[in-house]
């Protein structure tokens, strides 16, 4: 009886198909280029040669690396583990590519992937993804791919509510697909003094910029568009002065929104929590236009919140004053 | 492979060795796996939106774990089309398809008629529009294993093997899954057909 099937199965099968799009196959590889040197901080291709000559010695390194870091971990009683305390209309692709819906307290390995619906949302180690938002977790740190000028749906004394000006991430803007990342990048430029700027003057919410929603017909298409960047010689880099303000948006939650005094360099954004004398990145952000993140409240009351910029390759170019989360009215 | 390939001598092996460090070559394995990824994404979900969609997420993924493949006889393409399969069932669920064999119909027809006009000649050449139509719907509706276990052996051009491969089973144990899967593909076909009799939706 399944003969026919089979049949008809077989010539499905053999049925001829639409070759790819040219346009869509040099954007996809522009896109993966972009990927390998601007840093999805994944296991991407390293696009230097020395990796392979100077391969022992990296793993020596590692391993002092990972010792020293295990180490660490061990006196520090909070966990590294990356956990997503609350999802709705979320899809989580494992490492092993298992593919599982995202539910609260589900344990998110290095390499997952986390993919947020239109009308969906999900909050991991504390950062509140919204619709349309793509993010992996890499070496135990959550990394911001793509987001959607989609508003996160929640919970709002009604006062609050009225005077907010908006709510929900900064739209990405799809710019026109450009051509692949030159070959060979010049070199990066040399990290510089993460010194704390002055702390910044009354937040302006008019200092992100605003760019043009997405439209419809463009959520589906999952293919990130390459955020180049001027790669900077060292003699280009100058620091930034990163400016954060935060914004309760409820008991829980808050608003992080930031402004830079120029973003010529700035490939990407990371959220720092300090909490004593202890900083780690609880979120990377790869989109330069993003200014805004919500966050949930952190366990400690006395820790802070900060913005870094960072510049393709990795140098840090400044980071913003601390703020603490703030008290619900 | 194309005419300007780069990497034109060098074996697949070698090619994904010189893929976990260098980009040129993972550029490389993708322009030679890439169209047979996007027409078992296009044969699957029948739209070119979807194909494109399941395309990007397969070789971002690809990308990512390309470090941790190992070589197995058979090369890397089970491997990319088990993350294409992967993917093609979580884009589904992403997305949704219309419920009814009606609805998903009415959808083949619009996409037809608009941003794939060669879609029913191409497709006519092997096998008529609703009975495409109808598997489709019919193999939507079973479990991701055994929709995996379908498309890869029917839809990406792969031999037994090589779907074995893709799947992470030996070839007897594909084919029972298989067997299985292509029996609940006919009860699902069956209701789909009653449905469709009666004039109701198979829900």
């Amino acid at each position: 009886m399944n003969d026919d099937i089979e049949r008809r199965l077989e010539a499905w099968g053999s049925a001829s198909a639409p070759d790819p799009d040219p346009a869509f196959s040099a954007r996809l590889e522009a896109d993966l280029r972009s990927q390998a040197y601007f840093g999805s901080g994944s296991q991407a291709p390293d696009p230097s040669p020395r990796r392979q000559v100077f391969r022992p010695a990296v793993l020596v390194f590692s391993s002092i690396v990972l010792l020293v870091g295990a180490l660490v971990f061990l006196r520090d009683s909070t966990s590294a583990e990356v956990i997503m305390s609350a999802a709705s209309g979320t899809e989580v692709t494992l490492p092993d590519d298992t593919v599982v819906t995202g539910t609260a307290g589900l344990a998110l390995p290095d390499g997952s992937q986390i993919s947020v619906d239109a009308a969906g949302s999900a909050v991991v180690d504390g950062v509140v993804l919204g619709g349309g938002t793509r993010a992996q977790v890499t070496n135990g740190q959550l990394e911001v791919l793509l987001t959607r000028p989609t508003a996160v749906p929640l919970p709002q004394p009604p006062d609050r509510a009225k005077t907010r000006p908006t709510v929900g991430p900064t739209a990405t803007p799809e710019p026109t697909p450009t051509t692949p990342p030159v070959p060979n990048p010049q070199p990066q430029p040399t990290p510089v003094s993460t010194a704390t700027p002055p702390p910044p003057p009354e937040p302006e919410r008019t200092v992100a910029p605003e760019p043009t929603p997405t439209a419809a017909h463009d959520r589906d298409r999952p293919t990130r568009t390459p955020t180049t960047r001027p790669m900077a010689t060292p003699g280009e880099v100058e620091s930034v002065t990163v400016s954060l303000s935060i914004e309760a948006l409820g008991e829980e939650r808050a608003l992080l929104t930031w402004s830079v005094s120029t973003d010529t360099f700035v490939a990407g954004w990371e959220i720092i929590v300090t909490s004593g004398d202890r900083s780690r990145a609880i979120a990377v952000l790869h989109d330069p236009t993003v200014r805004e993140l919500q966050v949930e409240r952190l366990e400690n009351p006395n820790a802070t919140y900060a913005v870094r910029a960072s510049a393709s390759g990795g140098a840090v170019l400044g980071q913003s004053n601390g703020v603490r989360f703030p008290l619900a009215d | 492979m194309t005419q300007d390939d780069p990497h034109p001598a060098v074996d697949e092996r070698e090619l994904v060795e010189q893929a976990r460090v260098d980009i040129d070559a993972f550029a490389e394995l993708y322009r030679r796996y890439l169209p047979r990824i996007h027409a078992f994404a296009w044969r699957r979900t029948g739209s070119t939106e979807a194909a494109e969609d399941v395309c990007s997420a397969t070789f971002e993924a690809a990308f990512r774990s390309i470090d941790s493949y190992q070589w197995r006889k058979g090369g890397i393409g089970p491997w990319l089309f088990r993350i294409a399969g992967n993917q093609t069932v979580a884009h589904y669920r992403r997305e949704g398809r219309p419920a009814t064999a009606r609805g998903q119909a009415a959808i083949a027809h619009l996409s037809e008629r608009t941003d794939q006009g060669d879609l029913s000649e191409m497709l006519a050449e092997a096998v008529p529009d609703y009975e495409i139509s109808n598997l489709r719907s019919a193999l939507d509706k079973l479990s991701p294993r055994y929709q995996q276990a379908i498309a890869l052996r029917y839809l990406a051009d792969l031999d037994p093997a090589e779907a074995a491969r893709a799947m992470g089973l030996a070839k007897p144990a594909l084919a029972v899954v298989l067997s299985r899967a292509l029996k609940a593909l006919r009860r699902e076909l069956d209701r789909l057909s009653e449905a469709t009799t009666m004039g109701g939706d198979p829900q």
